[in-house]
């Protein structure tokens, strides 16, 4: 584009945002079954299987008595992380045709599908979190560390699946190696377990895991008594920045690249 | 104004480097309407591309004072679920014109009738281009780029397209590929000759004819 004002260029900017977001709103979460049913019944289903898992073989949870809470505080936070970095990873490849729109830059398709998240998650979290509070009290919620937590699990997200963006689009081996190596990945992130519970050379190794301390995070606004000592907020907001800018900033150098096919 | 600094484009073809264009530079003025020649594959549809920026030079840089259209009468990008009303209100947002003038002036061009309300996947291949050429039309840009004129639908449309397409051609300019040099001729007054990985720039929309007849004669 031609040299125009900021304030102008920021405009066209957030008009092309928002109506990439309205687009994706209408098409990928769809008007058929599925869509946004989908954001919702993922964790659903996979809290309803830990509680009724884990309530079976235990009297009690790592923490307070609710079972349903522990593993729905543990997987939403995680699942803050890991749905952002699936739906950023796809961002480019799903919007390719609009590429050919100009004005249309592979920046403005994952920051819609950023803010879409920001939107997505927090309305899955309010849904869920409502609905266990009618049948299992939550008590008191310190939203700081919730909200600090969410934050932190959505920036890394951002970060690893911009960067992926651009792997997938170079590599297909490497998405399906990504693929298979990151299927575990909720097992070391402390959602069925607190990071106390594990022995002395394991939790160190499992602390190097920034997911760990966003769960822990996240958890410590539900549970007043829980003080997850073992966070390291300075540790994580670093990876998280670190992450984004360099996400970013490969999109910047192989802008050429992943405008051409694969 | 479009202007190409330096400008080298190659892509990899079988493990060789195979170049479009290498280290050109030239400026093309506002007022003047570009037809680009050469045989199939020399990188006629790149090179609109790369000045369009939606696929960027491998090195050098194109400099844009100007505002670029989309290929026209491009629909790969309409979404199937949507619309047509609904995808040409997509186009308006991000091109940040009037919205409602846009789906009125699509929908009056277009002669979709209520069809313009049902989802695009319903569309006969015609009804899609009928609507892809209407809001390439609705848009004012100071340069149209055109992959191949493809004529749509009956003649009365046709009649129309070219009467509002002229009409458009008074305040911008054109950048075509095309193999009919009637076209070119009709519409450009200067041209690019694309062979064998050399970009040679022509004042003049018949001397550009002539080289790519004389180069298409030799092989």
């Amino acid at each position: 584009m031609y040299s125009k004002s900021l304030g102008a260029s920021l405009k066209r900017q957030f008009a092309i945002i928002s109506a990439l977001i309205i687009r994706e709103m209408t098409t990928r979460y769809g008007t058929k079954f599925g869509g946004y049913m989908w954001a919702v019944l993922d964790p659903v289903l996979f809290i309803g299987i830990l509680t009724l898992v884990f309530s079976a073989i235990a009297r009690l949870p790592p923490l307070g008595r609710s079972f349903v809470l522990f593993y729905a505080t543990g997987y939403l936070a995680f699942y803050s992380y890991r749905s952002t970095a699936d739906q950023i990873a796809k961002s480019i490849e799903a919007n390719k045709a609009l590429l050919n729109y100009p004005v249309v830059t592979p920046y403005d398709t994952i920051i819609s599908r950023i803010i879409l998240q920001l939107i997505t998650l927090f309305a899955v979290n309010m849904l869920l979190f409502t609905c266990i509070n009618l049948f299992s009290p939550i008590g008191s919620i310190d939203l700081e560390p919730v909200i600090i937590a969410s934050i932190l699990a959505i920036s890394l997200g951002s970060g690893v699946g911009a960067a992926n963006a651009v792997w997938f689009h170079m590599n297909t081996t490497y998405e399906h190696v990504w693929g298979i190596i990151n299927r575990p990945a909720f097992m070391v992130s402390g959602v069925f377990f607190l990071p106390e519970e594990i022995p002395h050379p394991y939790r160190e190794f499992l602390m190097w895991n920034p997911m760990i301390h966003v769960v822990g995070l996240f958890r410590t606004g539900f549970y007043p008594t829980y003080r997850a000592a073992y966070v390291d907020l300075t540790y994580v907001v670093g990876i998280a920045i670190f992450s984004v800018v360099f996400g970013f900033v490969l999109v910047w150098m192989f802008d050429a690249r992943i405008r051409e096919p694969k | 104004m479009i202007r190409l600094e330096h400008m080298t484009k190659a892509f990899r073809h079988k493990g060789r480097l195979k170049f479009i264009a290498k280290d050109v530079s030239f400026t093309i003025q506002r007022g003047k309407s570009i037809g680009l020649l050469g045989r199939n594959g020399a990188g006629k549809s790149t090179l609109l591309k790369l000045m369009a920026g939606t696929i960027k030079p491998t090195s050098g840089r194109i400099i844009r004072r100007a505002n670029v259209s989309f290929p026209l009468g491009f629909q790969g990008s309409f979404n199937p679920s949507l619309t047509g009303e609904q995808n040409v209100r997509f186009v308006a947002r991000i091109y940040g014109t009037d919205t409602q003038g846009l789906v009125e002036y699509v929908q009056d061009f277009s002669e979709l009738e209520e069809a313009y309300y049902m989802p695009v996947k319903t569309y006969s291949s015609g009804m899609k281009a009928r609507l892809a050429f209407g809001v390439s039309m609705g848009i004012k840009f100071d340069y149209y780029l055109v992959d191949e004129i493809t004529a749509v639908g009956d003649k009365n449309f046709k009649k129309k397209c070219r009467k509002v397409f002229t009409k458009r051609l008074k305040h911008s300019d054109i950048i075509m590929v095309s193999h009919s040099t009637e076209t070119l001729l009709d519409y450009c007054s200067a041209g690019i000759v694309l062979e064998d990985g050399s970009l040679n720039f022509y004042e003049n929309i018949n001397d550009a004819v002539e080289i790519h007849s004389q180069n298409m004669a030799l092989r």
